[in-house]
């Protein structure tokens, strides 16, 4: 038992499942204190103690019955349930010589392999067993598509000479004159039970991937991560790379904190002061300040057309992440039309809430609109920005509708903190048709550089200095 | 103590509390294993009920601390009452004087005094709070930490130190053993992410929304004398509920006061006039008001269970969307 656990903490951890030694153990303590014999117990138990997010459940409830089930062989086609009687007799005498001949050569794999085909289906550790006697087990560890592992396991376990074997077993049975459809229905059968087995073998793989993945390349798997140019993420993906946002904004969050406890003392508070030093009857020992709140008021303005759109939602994620870092957050997400996306961050789950963004604005390709965007803007949403907000734009400068107005900027830059430009884009391609960077830098506080998510939360941890 | 995961279950419905499986199991490992649990899910799905019914079930007091943004050591586990120290340094004033007055040098009078200190950072002063108190009973409690997503990063860190030793340091008295180890629930409402170090001292134990079956037999339980034929009409219509694209989706507590407000208005069956008067107990926002009211037939339908084709309409013209959307992708 304690093997298989090990096994199937492995597979979670290679499905990206966070789990400590701490909760390995808690796991093997939790079953002897529970038991073994009630298979929903386990499962609960194993549950409460491995899985410490909602997310991860799903893959639990996958994995789990494939280590822990009851692993009964899958119901089977019975191969030759459709021949008439005397075939099916002759058909059954030439399968029991053939499987007799066999045994003489000690080819039992073989044997139970054939058997399976004709509806004896065969367990999961049945199966595993017969990978490993065979040596046919492959090394998922190394990267190996599924496809060429299921080739390899299935060579191994000698599918091929199976099926040769039973082909001419239908070939002898289409000699003695049956009909040609009747032996269809037998080779339907055949080859439904082959993707069976050929489903349990993919099961084991999967498993086996998932176990193969040691520590270290997930963490050079999480470095590259760092590196990798934004274009290169789908838009459908980035959800998925919550924990490493949230780990990376738990990093930028602790530096923050730090720097605005030191740099937080204010003027003396004299009210709090007396207080404070009542128990020395009124001399001053302890002095008490006031705290200058230097959390930043954020405006985020989002480009989210199709190759912008992975970009944006790392950046909100981000924001996000550093909530309790920041005094307020205003989302806004613009294509051809801008809009307001404050209500979806306060009512979902950030990683949720990206997914629904898109759907609150309008736009195709070719049709950023970053100028009209802009002015619509100042005219219904000015009221965002005051003289303490910094307006982050995240964008390549795009503009294939008109050429965005510099006074727009300039009226902008007047209202707030600071007007800061992230673009996720290299600077030798913003002099482009329809970029117009050139006139958007010089109106701006500050450019950044943001390709990949370590540029972008240098540019992040920028807003606490 | 429980004796085993059915006992869990038995005793927890005596406080009409309906544990399924996971539950029961995730309070029986965290009782044996001495572990906090983390119950997370959407508000209003029995957390804090649990910690209550867990409380009751073993006959043990229940210490609640309520975490808010800016919550802090001095509100969660003690503070030192300088008044009250301070009122005794001016009533043992002449105490005092006495003590010192045959000290010779200035630092023989301070050592005099600093031999007494420890009269004025004792116990006597120290105002517990719900940490501190959960940990200094002299009876073994139940501690429910509600709703921790709400705290600071900072202050889950400080948290680690008494779930996973359930001992605190107080600096002028030292480290503070448990005499008995709370249960200790914390629960979370997953607007933010909690650290790997909190989650990982913990057992996880996700309460969602619960199936029909579930819901009507929590209904039959805490609502006394509400007709069958209601309940299960009131959860099914929750239940649909929860499938639309609502604002705030109607929690299990909601249910609750939902079906408690019909039996108070006397209601027997669910009707057009009984969900419009009624409504606004299980549904908070204008807009899901409405939505819902859609969903209902109009009135010529009497009892519920006809759409109205306006909603089914609507309904079919966001699954077309959807679609749409995956296709895109």
């Amino acid at each position: 038992m304690d093997e298989r656990l090990v096994t199937f903490i492995r597979a979670m951890r290679g499905r990206d499942v966070r789990i400590s030694l701490a909760e390995s153990i808690d796991a093997l303590r939790a079953l002897e204190i529970s038991g073994i014999t009630d298979r929903t117990v386990v499962q609960a138990a194993l549950r409460s103690t491995l899985v410490k997010d909602a997310g991860d459940v799903p893959v639990f409830d996958e994995l789990f019955p494939q280590f822990f089930g009851v692993d009964e062989p899958p119901p089977m086609q019975q191969t030759g349930g459709g021949l008439p009687d005397d075939a099916a007799e002759q058909f059954q005498e030439m399968l029991q010589q053939l499987l007799d001949d066999l045994t003489e050569l000690s080819e039992e794999d073989l044997q139970r392999l054939i058997e399976a085909l004709m509806g004896q289906g065969m367990s999961r550790r049945e199966l595993r067993d017969m990978l490993e006697r065979n040596d046919a087990m492959p090394d998922m560890s190394q990267g190996m598509p599924l496809s060429w592992a299921m080739r390899m396991a299935m060579d191994g376990i000698g599918m091929p000479q199976a099926n040769s074997l039973l082909q001419e077993l239908l070939d002898k049975l289409r000699q003695m004159g049956v009909d040609p459809s009747q032996i269809k229905s037998v080779e339907r059968d055949l080859r439904e039970n082959r993707a069976t087995i050929a489903q349990q073998l993919a099961e084991i793989m999967q498993a086996e991937q998932g176990a193969g993945r040691d520590d270290r390349e997930r963490e050079r798997d999480r470095d590259e991560f760092l590196d990798r140019p934004f274009d290169q993420f789908s838009f459908d993906d980035v959800p998925n790379f919550r924990r490493e946002v949230a780990k990376l904004a738990a990093r930028l969050r602790s530096q923050a904190a730090l720097r605005m406890k030191r740099a937080q003392h204010g003027h003396p508070d004299i009210r709090r002061t007396v207080r404070a030093n009542l128990r020395f009857q009124g001399i001053p020992m302890e002095l008490r300040y006031r705290h200058r709140d230097l959390r930043p008021k954020i405006t985020v303005i989002c480009d989210v057309s199709g190759s912008m759109r992975a970009a944006a939602a790392f950046m909100l994620l981000l924001v996000y992440g550093l909530q309790d870092q920041i005094k307020r957050t205003r989302p806004f997400v613009y294509y051809r039309t801008i809009a307001d996306v404050t209500r979806d961050f306060q009512e979902l789950r950030p990683e949720a809430a990206i997914q629904v963004i898109p759907d609150r604005i309008q736009g195709g390709p070719y049709q950023t609109s970053l100028g009209s965007c802009l002015t619509t803007f100042l005219q219904e949403h000015s009221n965002t920005v005051d003289r303490n907000t910094t307006v982050i734009f995240m964008g390549d400068g795009d503009d294939h509708r008109g050429i965005p107005r510099v006074e727009d900027f300039q009226a902008l830059r007047r209202r707030a903190h600071k007007v800061l430009w992230f673009n996720p884009e290299q600077p030798w391609r913003w002099h482009r048709e329809d970029n117009y960077m050139h006139l958007i830098a010089p109106q701006c506080d500050g450019v950044h550089v943001v390709s990949n998510l370590r540029e972008l939360s240098t540019a992040v941890d920028g807003l606490f200095r | 103590m429980f004796r085993d995961i059915d006992a869990v279950r038995t005793s927890l419905a005596s406080q009409k509390y309906i544990a399924n499986e996971t539950i029961a199991t995730t309070l029986f490992l965290a009782n044996k294993l001495e572990k906090p649990i983390l119950a997370e899910g959407p508000a209003g799905t029995g957390k804090t009920e649990l910690a209550k019914a867990c409380a009751g079930a073993l006959g043990r007091e229940l210490i609640r601390l309520q975490c808010y943004e800016g919550i802090d050591e001095s509100r969660a586990l003690y503070e030192w009452e300088y008044a009250k120290q301070l009122l005794y340094t001016q009533l043992l004033r002449e105490r005092v004087g006495g003590m010192v007055s045959n000290a010779t040098t200035l630092a023989a009078a301070a050592d005099a005094i600093a031999q007494e200190e420890n009269v004025f950072f004792s116990d006597r002063f120290l105002l517990a709070r719900p940490l501190l108190r959960a940990i200094t009973s002299p009876n073994p409690v139940v501690l429910l930490i509600d709703e921790i997503d709400r705290a600071d990063a900072e202050f889950e860190a400080f948290l680690l130190e008494i779930l996973s030793d359930f001992q605190v340091s107080i600096p002028e008295l030292g480290t503070i053993k448990a005499i008995h180890k709370p249960i200790v629930i914390l629960t979370s409402n997953d607007t933010r992410e909690l650290s790997e170090a909190l989650k990982r001292r913990c057992l996880f134990l996700y309460v969602g929304y619960p199936d029909a079956a579930a819901e009507l037999a929590v209904v039959n339980l805490r609502v006394p004398g509400v007709p069958p034929k209601l309940a299960a009409q009131v959860v099914e219509m929750v239940q649909r509920l929860r499938q639309l694209d609502l604002r705030k989706t109607p929690s299990m507590s909601e249910t609750i006061d939902w079906a408690r407000a019909l039996v108070e208005l006397n209601v027997r069956h669910l009707d057009r006039t009984a969900i419009d008067s009624t409504l606004n107990v299980l549904l908070k926002y204008e807009s899901d008001l409405q939505k819902a009211r859609r969903l209902v037939a109009p009135s010529d339908a009497s009892e519920l269970g006809e759409v109205d084709p306006r909603a089914r309409r609507e309904k079919d013209r966001d699954r077309d969307r959807d679609r749409d959307r995956d296709r895109r992708r």
